[in-house]
């Protein structure tokens, strides 16, 4: 691609005058920023309010500074602070909690060091949970590489409509976890329901089971609705990817005599790549974080039998307990343990996928 | 248009047969496609049809359209559940999230696209890490994060950690369109005397539209329609999800109201996506892929 990055301030002459203002305001930024960390943690509002103010006075003054010289200083600014303050500084939290046996209420004194992982890494549950969402991944792989990809080529060929159908089965994506849990559950539902009527109707009783209590058929249900929302996405990736295969490039391949079965296996498929990459990295990342549908088709404990559980589902039910009775001894310190594996988890394998199949994309 | 130019180069003597085939694969394509546009809508429809139903016609007519269409079970929606001010609550933080997120995510990803500093790369990935981590980790500590800033009960309290939150996907779409985006431009606008920020408002913000209307959709998407961080963090301010699920407790299994509840609470999104949705798409799209 025509992409030009220029190292900043190598076009123009710098302004020495600004620089010492630069560092200054540079170092106070990054004290007054550790300086709020630990006011949040250990102090209350007007502190944190102060602490707050200061900081950013003086990214304030660094972002001013440094407009002219490194003008991406100030651009990163803003977006950084508040991704560090809101999203970094609660995971370091987290991995800092996990270190504990800790209730959840007051600040965390009982130092059990990797206790928790010890734990984690011992439990039936949380195996049982993480096949769950591997099960998930693999299924929800296969199927937006054979069915999504398929509706994408389909659409490709820009037949009648096919803007309707496009936003039609992108429009699962948009409903809220809240919706999409009561009607599905309304759907599936054992005396009421829409399925169980249909399959009377058409006479097909014997097909009609007891959909949410199933311990082999409700987690793939499960995978079903979880496809239902997931499907337009890949669908629109890879019909992007589609559109970048140059027609002409199919045209020669087709002159040189090359069969449809061989120009997309040869042509189509390789160029298609970076679009695999995306959704794979994507599909990995969202099925292991998967809590929506699992929580409201199934409830917090994965029923029936744990057969649906999910790793989110864990956290969720040793962190806030089961909802229905009080918990007088929830495990937070354990329940952020399993966030550490999972997030140390996904970050590990997504990182060897992307590097894996990003050099499959440069070979090509 | 392509394809009609590759058929005439193709050899001829099979055309008639390709022509038969053409016409099935045709029929096909589109009874897939249907099949899929249905399954995907299909639910949708049902909780439209169900929301005009009463009590009893739920239970009897499942699959029918309603017998006696009940608006007011809207109506009692629109009254009994704090729906009104749970809608303008969601609204609100919506439109307050929204500008600054995609701002600041346009900004940074401007920043890491174009220029080439020591710690870009891991600037980059420091955002894209953030695609990684799973809710239910950093909830605790940011909800303790929201009480000691004292912004538990206030709109504050959800914004802030929304934009936040929303940066990783933003920055990751808007750097792989700006990539796509050739230097030249930038050139160009600099030796005609533009500073950086002009650059980036007056060339890269306008070409940068389709990408800005997929990420604003996303997050208000997302802001829209959380559930557990509002249920959490402002339990006195009710944002809309919130209320529809609270209608389980106020209707217990009155599907006709819920339903109602469900469907004034998706409207909005769903007009918003409809209308957008050509930019929605293409957006997302080139950022994705090319990213």
């Amino acid at each position: 691609m025509a992409q030009q990055v220029i190292t900043a301030g190598s076009r123009r002459a710098g302004r020495p005058a600004e620089e010492p203002l630069v560092w200054l305001f540079g170092f106070l930024s990054v004290a007054s920023f550790l300086v709020l960390l630990v006011s949040v943690v250990i102090s209350g509002p007007p502190v944190t309010w102060i602490a707050t103010g200061i900081y950013a006075l003086c990214a304030t003054g660094l972002a001013v500074t440094t407009a002219r010289r490194w003008p991406f200083v100030t651009f990163l600014l803003p977006g950084l602070s508040f991704y560090l303050l809101f999203v970094v500084f609660p995971t370091i939290e987290a991995f800092r909690v996990s270190l504990y046996q800790w209730s959840g209420i007051g600040e965390p004194t009982d130092f059990i060091g990797l206790q928790n992982f010890k734990d984690v890494l011992t439990s039936h549950t949380f195996y049982n949970a993480a096949w769950h969402n591997l099960v998930l991944f693999a299924a929800i792989f296969i199927l937006q590489n054979t069915v999504g990809l398929a509706l994408a080529a389909l659409l490709h060929g820009r037949p009648r409509l096919h803007e309707v159908y496009r936003a039609a089965i992108f429009l699962p994506g948009i409903i809220s976890l809240v919706a999409t849990g009561l009607i599905w559950q309304v759907i599936f539902g054992s005396n009421i329901g829409l399925l169980t009527p249909l399959l009377q109707g058409l006479h097909l009783d014997f097909l009609v089971r007891d959909w949410l209590g199933d311990d082999f058929l409700t987690f793939w249900l499960l995978v079903l609705v979880q496809f239902w929302q997931w499907m337009g996405l890949p669908m629109i990736i890879y019909l992007a990817g589609l559109q970048n295969v140059s027609e002409e490039l199919l045209a020669a391949a087709r002159i040189d005599g090359a069969n449809e079965i061989q120009v997309f296996r040869h042509i189509t498929f390789p160029l298609l790549a970076p679009a695999f990459t995306v959704m794979t990295g994507l599909c990995f990342i969202v099925m292991f974080k998967v809590f929506d549908i699992p929580f409201v088709m199934a409830g917090n404990s994965g029923s029936p039998d744990g057969t649906t559980d999910v790793l989110s589902l864990v956290i969720y039910r040793d962190a806030f307990g089961l909802g229905t009775t009080v918990q007088t001894s929830l495990q937070q310190g354990y329940a952020v343990a399993i966030g550490v594996v999972m997030f140390v988890a996904i970050l590990a394998a997504t990182t060897v996928q992307l590097v894996f199949l990003r050099r499959r994309e440069v070979d090509l | 248009m392509n394809q009609a130019t590759l058929a005439r180069v193709r050899p001829d003597n099979r055309a008639a047969q390709r022509n038969g085939s053409r016409v099935v694969f045709v029929t096909f394509r589109q009874v897939v496609l249907i099949g899929f546009s249905l399954f995907a809508i299909l639910p949708g429809i049902f909780t439209i049809f169900s929301s005009f139903k009463s009590l009893f016609d739920f239970y009897s007519n499942p699959l029918t359209l309603p017998q006696v269409w009940h608006w007011d079970n809207y109506v009692a929606v629109w009254h009994d559940a704090g729906i009104p001010q749970a809608a303008l609550n969601s609204f609100t933080v919506v439109v307050l999230s929204v500008p600054f997120s995609l701002s600041f995510a346009c900004f940074a990803a401007y920043a890491l696209a174009r220029y080439s500093f020591r710690w870009s790369n891991v600037v980059y990935y420091l955002f894209l890490a953030g695609l990684v981590i799973p809710a239910q980790l950093t909830i605790l500590p940011l909800v303790l994060l929201d009480k000691n800033l004292g912004l538990i009960n206030t709109y504050a309290g959800l914004i802030f950690p929304y934009i936040g939150a929303h940066m990783p996907f933003a920055v990751f779409l808007l750097t792989g369109f700006l990539r796509t985006v050739p230097g030249e431009l930038r050139d160009a606008a600099l030796i005609d005397g533009a500073n950086e920020f002009q650059v980036f408002y007056y060339v890269m913000v306008p070409l940068l539209r389709p990408a800005l209307a997929t990420v604003a959709i996303l997050n208000a998407v997302g802001i829209w329609n959380d559930f557990f961080f509002p249920l959490v963090v402002s339990p006195k301010i009710p944002m809309l999800q919130v209320s529809v699920y609270n209608l389980l407790g106020v209707y217990s299994t009155e599907w006709g109201h819920i339903f109602a509840g469900v469907v004034i609470a998706a409207v909005p999104l769903v007009v918003a996506y409809l209308l957008l949705t050509k930019q929605f798409i293409a957006g997302l799209s080139a950022g994705a892929v090319k990213g």
